[in-house]
């Protein structure tokens, strides 16, 4: 239960204030904290509504998005690309993208991470309130560890994001993205929710060009998730069922990169 | 923390704690329609705000966050003089608003989109109302509210017919009319239980079961009546010793008495250890965890096939006892029967024996079943299985109990204010005059409203203390403790010869009860008089098993027995064309019942009293199947340039019926006031149908007036006649059928009394638009009418009371056809088009009466495709929010989806009408099974029907 709901003016005054207090998190839409299934107690909430983090900027070659850029505004954003807009639709319902920011979803480190698969295929570095630039995926979840803003290159690499939920409002069962260089090298493929945390597959490039030149390029891909550690248990779903299905999408996503999407 | 921020355009200073929650702070300040339904899961958006002026869930905000920001609530929209805005009217116009909990929320979201997009496309208007969850009428008619609002912005005079109408003849009825309750529910005002709440009620929450089956072995309140605000713990041992059940049917009940308020046996995990009633429910939670109980567990059982082992636990070891028709077996079984266990009063026979887990049980059959297999050329038998399946209302189960010149007020969200009632005064042991059903708007029921679930531990907690209580289910205990559809394992035998004739058909039904048996004869007969009758054979037998288990309760749902029974059985029927070479649908032709026809085998479902073979007296079955097949193309194959799916179609006929004949009864008065308006009084049970219009459209036809003279109060047990409740689909045919019969009744009188003023003979006197009596000689209005019978001289106030029975069934029908596509790689199912064509005899609410049948096929197809109920191997049910449950939401309803309104004229129901709701959930999943057939070449025997099924039997993986 906040108890204490703070404004900081500045990014060092919010530093300051979180490592006062082991039950302080900083808060931004407030979606992932007020959740019913949000497993932390939360006594001290510090605002970052304050700090100047909903910016998106670009140059010709890097987006930078504040921390607290809602998703919402990332779909309506013409410098986002398609992949990350398209996992930021992910979240159903358009009221709580309204106030869910992409900070807070890096930050909840919730097993179902919208954002991660795809923000980590396009190689965004996180910076952090004590300035440093950190690859995403070496990002833990701390609440401590203050996300100012995200940026993404924008011109090396194709990416595609996609997603299986059994229903239109269900929670999202399994979450890739897949990306590579524009000369088809250097391949990421990145899964949520197999595990309790988000997956990078270990050298895949002969699998993605093995299975970018197959008609049938699904079992090759089951192959190369068979390395993958036991696949967490799911109350609707078989292991089998969503091994099949994360290859699917891996699938689906190296057909979209070799069809050159962002 | 003292905030300042801008609410609904007034600069506002308030103190509150930094976390409460935003929701719960608005309700505070008084604004009731920012509603909670999902316990901050975000998802049904009950709780939707625009802050800043974008759609938001107060739910998931705290107070901390508004500083400095502008809120709106449905408040903000508020024209001038209380009128309504142009998306408001549309919402209202176009069907949309039925239960109208989540009303407000979807007019501030529909004009956030307006406001953003003046003319937004058909996903733009999916994306706007993402987080909008309507289960009621589905979300088809969102999109004709977006047309019309669009149009009444720009033109507030803007109005158009949003469906077909009907009966020319007739000035009101069957014709497109605003819901009279469709104002205050769009515009928040205070219309549902937790809206009458007073400042200072205590609250009642429960400690629920952690083991599936076990006995309470201690239970020590000590603690938890010391903490400061606790006022009454509940248990076991201090409730009275009293036996019902929870099902709010005809009386006598042929569910069992099964259930004690607080028992010392616990069959299900959620279900009620102690109660505990408090100042606050942070008080009250707190007592819970106060309460040391030790349990002897039990092994429990979940199945069926569980169930009925031979040395499977027995779930209820109780005393059993027979009201009428006790089996010569009872004493050797209640030898065996374990005190702790309490009582099973049964009221007459059902082919229960407890003892073996079987709480009900029937056979029935016409002709010779065997002999009509040996007739066939052809048999097929195949098993088809359904799972358990939530009503989900929006609206979760609630109730609010305060006292009140010694008199018991129960302000309640039900479908059956009658039987609150009389269940509630037996189980506090009272006499029914002593208490006071109010039945407030409803948010959704679906069948679960039927059932007495919290009414009665809630009253009783008010009789005790003398003191205001209330008591709300959360989302989690809606899926734990309230009812849940019959899981069934369904065996249908069909035999045929070559050219399709049915020469036998056979229905072996299994069905869980749950914990308790609530319905548990019902339901599953239901399955068999709903599905069976369908068809013409002169070989019919059934056999209809129930068994205890302890899986969540079950208990009604809308359409009751019949979605699963009618899978089972259009399945095999389509499975049986496949084995024949023929077209399905021409198998159905030639078979299906029609006009004119005599249903034999409903002389063995009579559903708890004999029953009695039944002609059909009006059928649109022929009419709903020829056009069906018209509109979706049946036999042409469709092709996508996709080479990954396949698009298959099907279809199902289905039926149900108007409420129970011969056991529903329903009564109404119309009374004729000073001025020469009306004034209906039905104890009918308006759950957000429309029943509240029907009332008034009903006498304003009889009357010959506007529907704005006649006022309605309905659902109130102090100031309304008795009616068996909103049930069994029965509505429309016995309470619309009691106000027709009392609107005719006041018409006479009228006419009687406007003769002996104009010196005519009765039969002289025509009642004309508008109120007026007209004779050969002159004319009367009703107001100088009332205004002479309610003088010194008159002959009293002109009221017409009348009741309604009936022992004619009138039986709608319908025809149901679906077009999926099925991706052959990941197995997922699209509904690309779904057209509902149904006969309910005279549509009286046409657009409302279309909401319906969206709402239940929306609902079917969720059933399908998405929803269970899934528990662990310890009867802990995983699936206790909508969002793991798999509720459909906007993007799922078919790409094309249409409801048809075939209109047929039934001789016994008011103005040719029969029931129209409770039927459109019966074709779905037959539909859908059979397309994805048509689509593949497999078949899928169970719901529901997932992807990973689809794969597996594709031999994908």
């Amino acid at each position: 239960m906040i108890q204490e709901f703070i404004r900081p003016e500045g990014v060092q005054e919010a530093m300051e204030l979180i490592a006062e207090d082991r039950q302080a998190a900083f808060f931004a839409g407030g979606t992932c904290i007020n959740h019913a299934r949000c497993p932390q107690e939360v006594s001290r909430a510090i605002s970052l509504e304050a700090l100047g983090l909903d910016h998106i900027t670009c140059t010709d070659t890097t987006v930078s998005i504040g921390a607290t850029v809602t998703l919402q505004q990332l779909i309506d954003s013409p410098l986002i690309p398609r992949s990350l807009q398209q996992a930021a639709a992910g979240l159903y319902s358009r009221n709580v993208r309204n106030m869910a920011t992409i900070g807070g979803n890096i930050a909840a480190g919730w097993k179902h991470a919208l954002l991660t698969p795809v923000l980590a295929a396009l190689e965004a570095q996180l910076l952090t309130g004590n300035g440093e630039s950190i690859p995403i995926l070496a990002y833990e979840g701390s609440s401590k560890l203050l996300i100012t803003s995200v940026v993404l290159k924008t011109d090396q690499r194709y990416c595609s994001s996609s997603i299986y939920r059994r229903s239109s409002g269900s929670a999202p069962k399994v979450q890739v993205a897949v990306s590579c260089r524009t000369d088809m090298t250097d391949p990421l493929v990145i899964i949520s929710g197999l595990h309790a945390t988000v997956r990078s597959l270990k050298e895949f490039g002969p699998v993605f060009t093995a299975a970018r030149s197959s008609s049938e390029p699904v079992p090759l891909i089951l192959d190369a998730l068979g390395t993958l550690d036991p696949i967490d248990e799911d109350i609707h779903c078989s292991r089998d069922f969503l091994r099949y299905t994360s290859a699917r999408l891996i699938a689906e996503g190296i057909r979209s990169c070799a069809g050159g999407a962002r | 923390m003292n905030i300042t921020f801008t609410l609904n355009g007034v600069s506002r200073s308030v103190d509150t704690a930094p976390g409460e929650s935003l929701q719960k702070f608005l309700q505070r300040l008084g604004f009731s329609s920012v509603r909670n339904s999902d316990d901050r899961y975000g998802f049904t958006g009950s709780d939707t705000i625009l802050f800043d002026h974008r759609p938001v869930n107060a739910g998931l905000m705290v107070t901390g966050q508004i500083s400095g920001h502008t809120i709106d609530t449905i408040e903000s929209l508020a024209g001038a003089g209380n009128s309504l805005s142009a998306v408001q009217s549309a919402l209202i116009d176009a069907g949309v608003v039925q239960s109208g909990y989540n009303a407000p929320a979807a007019a501030l979201l529909l004009t956030d989109l307006l406001n953003r997009i003046p003319d937004p496309s058909r996903e733009e208007i999916q994306d706007a109302f993402s987080g909008l969850y309507n289960r009621a009428t589905g979300y088809q008619q969102f999109f004709t509210a977006v047309e019309i609002a669009k149009s009444r912005i720009i033109d507030p005079q803007h109005s158009r017919k949003v469906s077909e109408e009907f009966r020319p003849d007739l000035r009101i009825i069957g014709k497109n009319h605003r819901k009279i309750d469709g104002q205050r529910l769009v515009q928040g005002e205070r219309a549902f239980v937790e809206d009458m709440v007073t400042q200072g009620s205590l609250v009642l929450k429960l400690l629920h079961s952690p083991h599936a089956h076990a006995y309470i072995r201690e239970i020590d309140t000590t603690r938890a009546e010391q903490l400061p605000g606790v006022v009454l713990v509940l248990t076991y041992k201090n409730v009275p010793d009293v036996y019902y059940t929870p099902a709010g049917q005809g009386f006598p009940e042929p569910s069992p008495y099964d259930r004690r308020m607080f028992a010392r046996k616990l069959y299900h995990i959620g279900d009620r250890v102690a109660g505990v009633v408090a100042v606050d429910e942070q008080t009250a939670l707190k007592a819970l965890s106060c309460i040391d109980v030790t349990y002897d567990e039990l092994t429990p059982i979940f199945t069926i096939d569980e169930a009925e082992a031979p040395d499977a636990p027995i779930i209820h070891k109780a005393h059993i006892s027979y009201a009428v028709g006790a089996p010569d077996t009872l004493d050797a079984d209640n030898a065996e029967a374990d005190p702790r266990d309490g009582r099973i009063e049964i009221q007459f026979p059902i082919g229960a024996d407890p003892h073996r887990n079987k709480a009900a049980s029937v056979s029935g059959s016409i002709g010779d079943i065997e002999q009509g297999f040996a007739q066939a050329n052809t048999v097929i038998e195949r098993t088809y299985t359904t799972t358990q399946v939530q009503c989900t209302p929006c609206e979760t189960h609630v109730v609010f109990t305060r006292m009140e010149g010694g008199r018991l007020i129960i302000h309640a969200s039900t479908q059956v204010p009658w039987h609150v009632r009389r269940i509630t005064a037996r189980v506090l042991g009272i006499s029914e005059n002593k208490i006071r059903v109010i039945k407030e708007r409803v948010g959704g029921g679906y069948g679960s409203k039927q059932e007495i679930l919290l009414e009665e531990v809630c009253a009783y907690a008010t009789w005790i203390t003398g003191k205001p209580v209330y008591f709300h289910f959360t989302r989690e205990e809606e899926y734990t403790c309230s009812v849940s559809r019959f899981p069934m394992k369904i065996r249908v035998k069909l035999g045929a010869k070559k050219d399709g004739t049915f020469t036998a058909m056979y229905m072996d039904l299994k069905a869980n009860t749950g914990p308790f048996g609530n319905h548990c004869l019902t339901v599953p007969m239901n399955g068999c008089s709903k599905s069976l009758p369908l068809f013409l054979c002169d070989n019919i037998a059934f056999d209809v098993n129930v068994f205890y288990s302890n899986c969540m309760p079950t208990g009604a749902y809308q359409g009751y027995g019949a979605p699963k029974a009618n899978y089972a059985l259009q399945m095999a029927v389509a499975e049986l064309a496949e084995q024949l070479q023929m077209d399905p649908l021409a198998l159905v032709e030639k078979n299906r019942v029609d006009e004119g026809v005599t249903l034999e085998i409903l002389r063995c479902l009579g559903e708890g009293r004999e029953g009695s073979p039944e002609v059909i007296t009006s059928c649109g079955l022929a009419e709903a199947v020829r056009q069906g097949a018209q509109m979706i193309e049946w036999g042409k194959t469709e092709t996508s340039k996709n080479p990954l799916l396949r698009i298959g179609k099907g279809m199902a006929i289905v039926q149900q019926g108007s409420g129970l004949p011969g056991l529903d009864h329903s009564n109404a008065e119309v009374k004729l006031e000073s001025d020469g308006s009306v004034i209906v009084h039905s104890g009918g049970a308006d759950i957000g149908t429309g029943f509240d219009t029907l009332c008034a459209k009903t006498a304003a036809e009889v009357l010959m007036m506007d529907t704005d003279l006649v006022a309605v109060v309905t659902g109130d047990t102090d100031s309304t006649p008795f009616d068996s409740g909103a049930f069994a689909s029965s509505g429309t045919y016995f309470s619309g059928g009691a106000v027709f019969n009392a609107a005719v009744a006041l018409r006479q009188k009228i006419i009687t009394a406007a003769a002996q003023l104009l010196g005519e003979a009765e039969d002289e006197i025509t009642i004309t638009y508008p109120q007026t009596a007209a004779g050969k000689t002159g004319s009367v209005t009703f107001a100088q009418i009332a205004h002479q019978s309610q003088s010194g001289e008159g002959s009293g106030h002109l009221i017409g009371t009348a009741s309604f029975t009936c022992e004619k069934a009138a039986f709608p029908y319908g025809a149901h056809f679906a077009q999926v596509s099925v991706n052959t790689e990941s197995g997922e199912i699209r509904v690309e088009k779904y057209y509902a064509l149904q006969d309910c005899g005279t549509p009286l609410n046409p657009e409302l009466a279309e909401g319906q049948i969206y709402g239940g096929v929306l609902k079917a197809i969720g059933h399908t495709l998405f929803e269970e109920l899934i528990l662990d191997e310890q009867g802990k049910c995983l699936t206790t929010d909508l969002e793991t449950y798999g509720i459909p939401m906007i993007n799922d309803i078919p790409d094309d989806f249409r409801v048809k309104l075939i209109e047929t004229c039934d001789p016994h129901g008011p103005f040719g009408s029969k029931s129209v709701s409770e039927i459109s959930m019966n074709g779905a999943a037959p539909a859908i099974a059979n397309a994805v057939h048509d689509a593949t070449g497999i078949w899928i025997r169970d719901w529901p029907i997932t992807p990973e099924k689809v794969l597996k039997a594709l031999g994908t993986y």
